[in-house]
């Protein structure tokens, strides 16, 4: 049982990793630039030269989607860190206890009020759609979930033995905060990581979709968008291009991240699917 | 009961703290509403009309009074994009919304509770299995991408369903019936495209908890005491399990909003989701400020409801 | 002279449980008699396999165990072949289980009076409502607890330990078994309770001629509940005598370690000795207490111990 599902986490990653490296260098798949329009004189089907034809501006379908793994592995990376970096709050809050927990608390709550789609359409709105903005509004909304974890988690260590004992050996609070009980909460983080950086890319996704995202960045959300208005003109391979790329990442991730759950927490596998 | 009540008080002060977050998110963002508005082009004097129409040559204080002192008489600002009161067209709106999104809940509830209970019942089986590898499928995909694709078989492909909106454009009704068909054919697809996506999550959080139910205690202490399996299953099991489906559903409709933006603009649906997006479009603030304040207004009531159902139905809560 | 027959017997049971990748004989080779009105005390550490034997009799055991070879005859009927319809009907009926910490063995949400009279009504269908609460009260009072009507109509949360290890017991009792299996009954209460909850199940032992077998790892509660003890190790009995006979003269040496540690416990012994809980996989063919054991011989490390029998009718499985 263990073998197994070791080796499904393997060959997730593997995918994974496959997608990431498609996204680092993309020039090793295809040499058209992702947004440049004009390669054809408007919507063409896939053809061997453009495997996933063009869409009614002249552009490579296949380019943007290349591109676009580009920019989902950025988004994700960079807002995951972002609300990581962040929800190291949840494990101060979760050490400390006292005012800064219940201050944390409070504040998780507030931003529970208000769904949170909404306020990244409010921010980008308000803020501009800078590809740059967009990642630090997601990443920025994304912490208090992570960092109720990391509180959940901080509390459940912090009266166990080997930190008792860093405390009478004379750790300062940070170091053991840093060297003892951040490695030993990450696993159960991680999973919970893995499935904020799918969401990340949701959103960045959605919002590009909906016209709110940086035009000169090589979204699939965009190119969604675009397809829509193609499938009227008989161009399916716009819209389902992206689509089902999309849905492939995502799909891996998620079940990279229940893998990851089981394999972290395992007294939880024997009852969750 | 004092806890509901607790609840009841943080409703305005939530309220006050998001409007005033507005409140600054309107005035430190960059760009100036008013010119955007009015076009380019515009002589400064119209600018310096529109700006004292709408008191923004004010001090900010005085603003933020005016404003905070409006949004609770109900005047909540005014659409630039629909000239009309900002609360009026978002009331407008809303009932297409509820619509959907219970339409979209009376697939998905009913549904996802039955196949939560097969695979909890089957445990280990294929068909847990089966709806283990649905659920996980459908969660990673977003609903509006899922909507997109059902919009291109049905609609497009094989043209069966129409493309959106709410109703025929254009089509006039022998009576009320013929109508309500109209709007239901139009409700097929959006609400369907929710409906699966809710519906696994649904499925698993019914099965995990009915089948931690099934290892518990008291249904082994029950079965000792030869009680059937099948009384087992549903009085003690489901009745225990159906708290969490309550949670879940309180969070769907609580965030509901944010979860029918997408879905709505795909199938141009008018709702309340549509609705952001057009203001968006037209930089119309007051208007997406208006949206933002009512989202949180609607979560707050919905988590009260749930906590109230929750009192309702947990004997611990109630009395313990 | 009446003659007493045989209630229960348990033959060479064999039972194994699948622990990550390896099996494991929880129970090896076990032989288990009792009378009718008759207490037997079975003694075990935790692991020992006694809570297994227990689930075993109602054959409500989790799911990775089997039972291998052996048989369970019950007033003449092996339990072990029949269907599970016909083994609901016992449950409950013939035998009945009380469980160790009360409150995870009550359905949370449920009152104490639907769960009574659910399982009266599963045990005589078609009684009246009346006579079903009649009874249900009735239960309750014959288990000693002050006012039965309002404990009706509460739910487990809002009783004390004692109250509702008592409700388990009337659980119990509901459709008049002939034996009842009292599984860890006092370990989840406190020391004060304890007593009272042991002279409660003899008082009912009596006033019903019920016979009882007590499962625990507590050797000062038997001495004062049952006539004869079973001694189990690892899986295995290793020592079956009277009560009297058993604490006079403690053959097998994890028996001895046992009433040496009540000793201390009693405070009349304050010599120590090391007991370290042996982490080994118990071996097949060996004495399986052999680590542990400060009598082991050399021929203990080369044989598999045998059951021997003493003119008193104590039986030990040793190699000396």
């Amino acid at each position: 049982m263990g073998k197994s599902l070791n080796r499904q986490i393997w060959i997730l990653g593997l995918v994974l990793a496959a997608l990431f490296f498609v996204g680092l260098f993309p020039s090793l798949v295809t040499t058209r630039e992702a947004l440049k329009s004009g390669y054809t004189a408007g919507l063409a089907a896939p053809t061997l030269s453009f495997p996933l034809g063009t869409d009614q501006l002249g552009r490579d379908v296949f380019a943007w989607v290349v591109n676009g793994t580009r920019v989902a592995f950025t988004v994700g990376t960079a807002c995951t860190l972002i609300s990581f970096l962040i929800a190291l709050l949840g494990m101060f809050a979760g050490y400390y206890g006292g005012k800064v927990d219940q201050v944390l608390m409070r504040v998780t709550d507030l931003t529970m009020a208000v769904p949170r789609f909404v306020l990244i359409v409010v921010f980008t709105t308000l803020l501009g759609s800078k590809f740059l903005n967009i990642i630090l509004i997601i990443g920025t909304l994304s912490w208090p979930t992570l960092a109720r974890i990391m509180r959940a988690e901080t509390l459940s260590l912090r009266e166990r033995e080997f930190v008792l004992s860093a405390r009478v050996a004379g750790s300062r609070s940070p170091d053991i905060l840093f060297f003892e009980i951040l490695p030993n909460i990450m696993p159960a983080v991680i999973p919970s990581l893995a499935l904020q950086f799918s969401y990340s890319i949701i959103d960045e996704i959605a919002i590009s979709f909906l016209g709110l995202g940086d035009p000169n960045v090589a979204s699939w959300g965009l190119l969604i968008s675009i397809g829509r208005q193609a499938v009227f003109a008989g161009g399916w391979w716009v819209l389902l291009s992206p689509c089902v790329i999309c849905i492939l990442l995502l799909v891996c991730l998620n079940l990279l991240a229940d893998r990851l759950n089981d394999q972290f927490n395992p007294k939880l596998r024997f009852i969750q699917l | 009961m004092s806890y509901l009540i607790k609840r009841l008080i943080q409703i305005p002060l939530v309220v006050i703290l998001v409007v005033t977050f507005g409140f600054i998110l309107l005035k430190i963002s960059p760009g100036d509403p008013v010119s955007m508005f009015a076009g380019e082009g515009s002589t400064p004097e119209y600018l310096e009309m529109i700006r004292k129409a709408y008191g923004l040559d004010q001090p900010v204080s005085k603003q933020y009074t005016l404003y905070m002192l409006g949004i609770l008489k109900g005047n909540w600002g005014h659409s630039l994009s629909y000239d009309r009161p900002v609360l009026t067209v978002i009331m407008e709106r809303i009932p297409y919304t509820l619509l959907l999104s219970f339409a979209a809940f009376f697939i998905a509830v009913p549904l996802g509770i039955l196949l939560g209970v097969i695979a909890a019942m089957r445990r280990g089986s294929s068909i847990d299995s089966g709806v283990s590898g649905f659920s996980t499928f459908f969660n990673s995909v977003p609903a509006f991408i899922f909507g997109l694709i059902l919009l291109y078989v049905f609609a497009v492909y094989l043209k069966v369903l129409p493309l959106g909106g709410f109703q025929t454009v254009g089509a006039s009704f022998p009576n009320a019936a013929a109508q309500l068909l109209d709007v239901l054919i139009h409700l097929i697809l959006p609400s369907i495209s929710l409906a699966l996506i809710w519906m696994v999550g649904y499925a698993r959080v019914m099965r995990n908890t009915m089948v931690e139910a099934l290892l518990s205690d008291y249904v082994r202490a029950a079965v000792s005491r030869g009680i059937s399996r099948r009384r087992v299953i549903f009085r003690h099991a489901f009745r225990n399990s159906i708290l969490s489906v309550v949670t879940l559903a309180g969070v769907h409709v609580g965030y509901m909003i944010g979860g029918v933006i997408l879905t709505e603009t795909v199938f141009s649906w008018f709702g309340i989701g549509n609705l952001v997006v057009q203001a968006v479009s037209f930089r119309d603030y007051p208007l997406l400020m208006g949206i933002l304040f009512f989202s949180s207004i609607w979560v707050a009531l919905v988590n009260l409801l749930v906590d109230a159902v929750y009192v309702t139905i947990d004997p611990r809560v109630r009395l313990g | 002279m009446t003659k007493v027959e045989t209630l229960l017997t348990i033959r060479d049971l064999e039972i194994e449980y699948q622990a990550a990748e390896a099996r494991i004989k929880a129970v090896d080779r076990v032989n288990i008699e009792m009378k009718a009105r008759e207490c037997v005390a079975l003694i075990g550490e935790s692991g020992s396999g006694k809570s297994t034997i227990a689930n075993a009799l109602l054959r409500i055991l989790p799911e990775n165990s089997a039972i291998g070879r052996g048989d369970i005859l019950f007033k003449g009927r092996s339990l072990l072949s029949l269907t599970e319809d016909e083994m609901r009907r016992i449950r409950g009926a013939d035998i009945s289980m009380v469980f160790q910490d009360p409150h995870s063995f009550l359905n949370p949400v449920l009152r104490i009076g639907d769960q009574l009279s659910e399982t009266i009504k599963t045990h005589s269908p078609g009684m009246e409502e009346r006579k079903v609460l009649e009874k249900a009260r009735e239960l309750l009072s014959v288990v000693r607890i002050p006012d039965p009507a309002q404990i009706l109509s509460r739910y487990p949360h809002q009783l004390s330990g004692g109250m509702a290890q008592r409700v388990g017991i009337a659980l119990a009792l509901s459709s008049n078994p002939a034996l009842i299996i009292a599984d860890e009954p006092t370990s989840a209460l406190d020391l004060t309770i304890q007593a009272q909850v042991l002279k409660l199940l003899k008082g009912l032992r009596d006033r019903f001629n019920l016979s009882i077998l007590l499962i625990t790892h507590d050797l000062s509660l038997v001495s004062n509940i049952a006539e004869r003890v079973y001694v189990m190790y690892s899986g295995q009995i290793v020592e079956e005598d009277q009560v009297d006979g058993l604490y006079r003269d403690p053959k097998h040496p994890y028996t001895v370690m046992l009433l040496e540690a009540v000793k201390k416990l009693q405070g009349t012994d304050t010599s120590y000795s090391a007991q370290a809980e042996s982490r080994e996989k118990p071996a097949e063919s060996r004495c399986r207490f052999l680590p542990r054991c400060p009598q082991a011989g050399e021929a203990c490390r080369s044989k598999a111990p045998e059951y021997m029998t003493f003119p008193s009718g104590k039986k030990i499985l040793c190699c000396q």
